[in-house]
């Protein structure tokens, strides 16, 4: 399975529904991490099923990824994968002050033959992501980062790269042909 | 022009409040969505953008950082303190470009980042779009 995460902080919603407008369903299995409170996540997932044809679900745990899917953390609880592949919602500390956090979902990934892991981080302050891209990275996943120069707030995309060579840095028009090509070779 | 002189009224409808202590920036964006269908509130402080909130206030906020008394984070924390984010979209609104990193504990609550001066036609698609979050 192909599994993609991405993680977004402010300046992010506004770059993410460009990137899903008009996304026919892929072989992927997307999840979100926005940091976001509880009360924006149903609206936030609402807006997405707008724009596109992926199935958007905001997981309750125990779903099981699916290609295909678009998986928004929901807001205040941090959304670990178990097996690489089963949601499992925690309610534990916050992380870089956020929960939910990008690095806990990405860090809760092992590594599995079963699965090609990618990795984005795009605009929004703080660290949040840094280390589990860098993760992700070390478990032979393809990582990225929005272009700092494209971002509203740099620092989460250039925290990640401070931590790791990136595989690319992408502007949002970027990750978008990135994204409708995964799986397609 | 909405604003926290308005006799107490219930706010029913979803609108726009533009929170900032200059009286420019107040008109400008007043001006701007003159033409829009839906409300928007003008608050010149922190303070006024709790009693629109109080009275029942729904929809998106652009909001100031650098204010006097209480500047905008201060005010998204008061907001949270009062657990009144429900029905809301902020994005701050500010002539500064970086963000202190020691207000990390309050990015959730911060949907976007609109620097000044801003173009006009991007304001009011950017606003246009967060409202949609609302349908």
């Amino acid at each position: 399975m192909n599994i993609l995460i991405i993680g977004s902080s402010t300046g992010g919603p506004r770059v993410i529904f460009e990137l899903f407008r008009d996304i026919q369903p892929a072989p992927v299995a997307i999840i979100i991490v926005q940091h976001m409170p509880e009360s924006t996540t149903q609206r936030f997932a609402k807006r997405l099923s707008q724009l596109c044809s992926m199935n958007i679900v905001i997981p309750k745990g125990d779903e099981d990824l699916m290609h295909g899917s678009i998986y928004v953390a929901p807001g205040d609880k941090h959304l670990v994968l178990k097996n690489n592949e089963t949601i499992i919602l925690e309610s534990s500390e916050k992380v870089n002050f956020v929960r939910p956090s990008i690095d806990v979902t990405m860090m809760s990934l092992t590594r599995d033959p079963r699965h090609s892991y990618y990795g984005i981080i795009l605009s929004g302050m703080g660290q949040d992501g840094a280390q589990g891209l860098s993760h992700l990275k070390i478990l032979g996943g393809q990582v990225f980062v929005q272009d700092p120069n494209t971002c509203i707030i740099k620092s989460m995309p250039e925290s990640a790269m401070h931590l790791t060579k990136v595989d690319q840095v992408l502007s949002p028009e970027e990750i978008k042909k990135f994204i409708r090509s995964i799986g397609k070779n | 022009m909405n604003s926290s002189d308005d006799p107490e009224i219930s706010i029913s409808e979803l609108g726009l409040m533009v929170v900032d202590d200059d009286e420019d920036i107040l008109f400008t964006v007043q001006s701007l969505f003159k033409k829009s269908s839906f409300p928007v509130y003008s608050a010149h402080s922190g303070q006024e953008c709790l009693k629109i909130l109080d009275q029942g206030f729904k929809g998106v906020i652009l909001m100031d950082i650098m204010m006097p008394e209480m500047d905008g984070w201060q005010t998204i924390q008061e907001i949270v303190n009062r657990n009144q984010m429900q029905d809301l979209i902020i994005s701050m609104f500010t002539a500064k470009d970086v963000p202190d990193i020691s207000l990390d504990h309050l990015k959730e609550y911060v949907f976007d980042y609109i620097t000044k001066p801003f173009e006009p036609e991007k304001l009011i698609a950017l606003v246009d779009d967060y409202l949609a979050l609302f349908n």
